[in-house]
């Protein structure tokens, strides 16, 4: 009951995260988990998992990690020069950003390691995948949209 | 947002603008409006009844008409005590690696069983013969499927499938004949030519061989029906059957060896082809083979085996029968990263015994797995007697051709040509070639 009292009662504030801390948390979660499938793939690549269908993994595999990097880059870029101070998001939004940017990246990092003993394979399996990751994708760029497009200027 | 009527169209040089029908010279592009272009075509059109009217025939007649580029021709002969048609085919390039022919009586609607006694060409025709279990000819009704015909410059030409071929004057069944629409001979000019006569030789009174010019011809005097090595073929059913025949020449193959004689044939002074099968079918049922298919083959038969899975180092793969490329199914780190880190080729195999008198080159032609996964299911179940009774003489020969297939991406399984594997690798890691070694005495 107290614990409750004093979360009613605590100062709007807290219920806040500054802006350009909640961007550069989520792109750093971002950077570490494309940094990581990226270099699998490319050492994929690099030694033939993807002989003969290259192209097509690649044309798979590049939606998946890139829009949303770009979006975030995109955002960061536009806002660089500006003066964010003061400029805060709702936390819940950070938090669910920051649990579906971590889920869908752990998704899509499992969903290349688990190839190898999966049904199916190759083209036949990625084109599959599609059918999970692209649901949680549209959510996660949903919700990095939402952070990175709300603020709130203090008084 | 692209409008179309403000489709542009850039030039590096001078550009003409269009525009309701002015035409003007402006700096490089094209301006076309394009709803102008389709309102003067709709006008032009709809105003006149008379066009849309003759529109409409055009449609109709050019929906009905049939247009072929060439017309077959068909012809009665006879060959020793049976009669044949022989199918002429009036172009430069054809390929006959589907074909398939079905035959009816024309006056009974009746299907009519034969062979296709030989393939082959002559001059710049096609030919195909095909042998009736018949005693007498008649109005026959073919129809031929599976022609690739080209001209000269590789262009593909539409031929006419159906085919009436009349019986000689004099020669027709003792059945009253009632006139069939279309039963006249289609010749080249299309009218009711009479049928050309059939080719006499000198010194003989039945045809002699006609003299092809591709290898794929069956001697006649070596015919199923006229070989001297075997017992005259008995008027029965079993004497004509209509069994499917194998591409001969055989197209590419991976690699190929020659089967031992011994290994065939052992202890039987006087063996016969189906002596030979009954060995290979023996090796194939040891081997797991469970699925296999007869053709016919000048002279001899071909027997196929299933499209199997093998792995890279021709040992049969662990899900043998399937298409999909194995996963890892007993899991070690080695395996697993093994396969996140390789490509994963499927390799499957496709073994086929050509058993022959006839020398034979590989075509220049190659097969797709989905062709030679069908062989299995498109040929006979079993030998017919009238091949199997057949005398396996000196100058037969059994070779095994194998097919093999690779698949990477998941994509369809591409020819391999030429196999990393020589043939008895792939005989000794399927296991057939101890399966043909006969048993310790």
């Amino acid at each position: 009951m107290i614990r409750r009292r004093k979360r009613a009662n605590r100062p709007n504030d807290e219920d806040r995260i500054d802006l350009d801390r909640a961007r550069n948390r989520l792109v750093l979660v971002w950077g570490i988990g494309a940094f990581a499938v990226v270099i699998l793939v490319i050492i994929q690549s690099i030694i033939g998992r993807f002989e003969g269908f290259v192209q097509e993994f690649w044309g798979w595999f590049t939606p998946t990690i890139f829009p949303t990097l770009g979006l975030m880059f995109g955002v960061l870029g536009s806002t660089a020069f500006e003066d964010d101070e003061g400029r805060t998001v709702k936390k819940f939004f950070f938090i669910a950003a920051m649990v579906m940017s971590i889920g869908y990246l752990v998704v899509l990092l499992i969903t290349l390691l688990l190839e190898p003993l999966a049904g199916t394979h190759d083209m036949k399996y990625f084109n599959l995948a599609n059918y999970w990751l692209a649901p949680v994708q549209a959510l996660v760029v949903a919700a990095v949209g939402a952070l990175f497009n709300s603020r709130k200027k203090t008084s | 947002m692209i409008s179309i009527s403000t489709l542009v169209a850039t030039t590096k040089s001078q550009a003409v603008s269009l525009r309701r029908g002015a035409i003007a010279h402006s700096s490089c592009k094209i301006d076309i409006d394009l709803y102008a272009a389709i309102g003067n075509c709709y006008t032009a059109v709809v105003s006149r009844p008379l066009a849309l009217v003759s529109l409409g025939l055009l449609v109709c007649a050019s929906a009905f008409a049939q247009i072929f580029d060439v017309e077959l021709r068909g012809t009665w002969f006879k060959r020793g005590d049976d009669w044949c048609v022989r199918i002429e085919v009036p172009a430069p390039r054809v390929s006959m690696d589907r074909l398939r022919i079905e035959a009816r009586d024309v006056n009974t609607s009746e299907p009519l069983r034969f062979h296709i006694d030989a393939r082959g060409s002559r001059r710049r025709a096609a030919i195909i013969e095909l042998r009736f279990a018949i005693e007498n000819p008649r109005d026959v009704s073919l129809y031929i499927r599976g022609l690739d015909i080209r001209d000269s410059s590789g262009r593909e030409l539409v031929y006419n499938p159906q085919l009436i071929v009349p019986p000689p004057p004099g020669e027709a069944a003792e059945y009253p004949r009632a006139p069939a629409p279309g039963s006249a001979f289609r010749g080249p000019a299309g009218g009711a030519a009479p049928p050309e006569p059939p080719p006499t030789f000198s010194g003989q009174g039945a045809p002699p061989p006609v003299p092809f010019n591709a290898p794929t011809i069956t001697n006649p005097s070596r015919s199923l029906a006229a070989s001297d090595t075997t017992p005259p073929p008995k008027k029965d059913g079993n004497a004509q059957i209509d069994i499917p025949q194998f591409p001969f020449p055989p197209p590419r193959y991976s690699t190929a060896e020659k089967v031992p004689r011994n290994l065939l044939v052992t202890g039987n002074s006087n063996p016969r082809l189906k002596d030979v099968e009954a060995s290979l079918t023996k090796a194939f049922e040891r081997c797991g083979y469970g699925d296999k298919s007869f053709y016919a083959v000048p002279d001899g038969f071909a027997m196929a085996s299933r499209l199997e899975q093998i792995n890279a180092d021709g040992t049969p793969g662990a899900e043998r029968w399937s298409l999909d490329v194995t996963p890892v199914r007993r899991f070690s780190v080695r395996d697993y990263l093994k396969a996140l880190f390789e490509a994963r080729p499927g390799h499957y195999r496709v073994v086929v015994f050509v058993v022959t008198n006839h020398p034979f080159k590989q075509k220049d032609a190659t097969v797709k797995s989905k062709e030679a996964s069908a062989w299995v299911r498109e040929g006979m179940n079993t030998l017919p007697r009238e091949i199997g009774d057949r005398e396996f003489s000196n100058d037969y020969v059994c070779t095994a051709l194998i097919y093999e297939f690779k698949s990477v991406g998941g994509g369809e399984a591409t020819f391999v040509e030429p196999s990393e594997l020589t043939a008895r690798d792939h005989l000794e890691r399927s296991g057939l070639l101890a399966a043909l070694q006969p048993p310790p005495m």
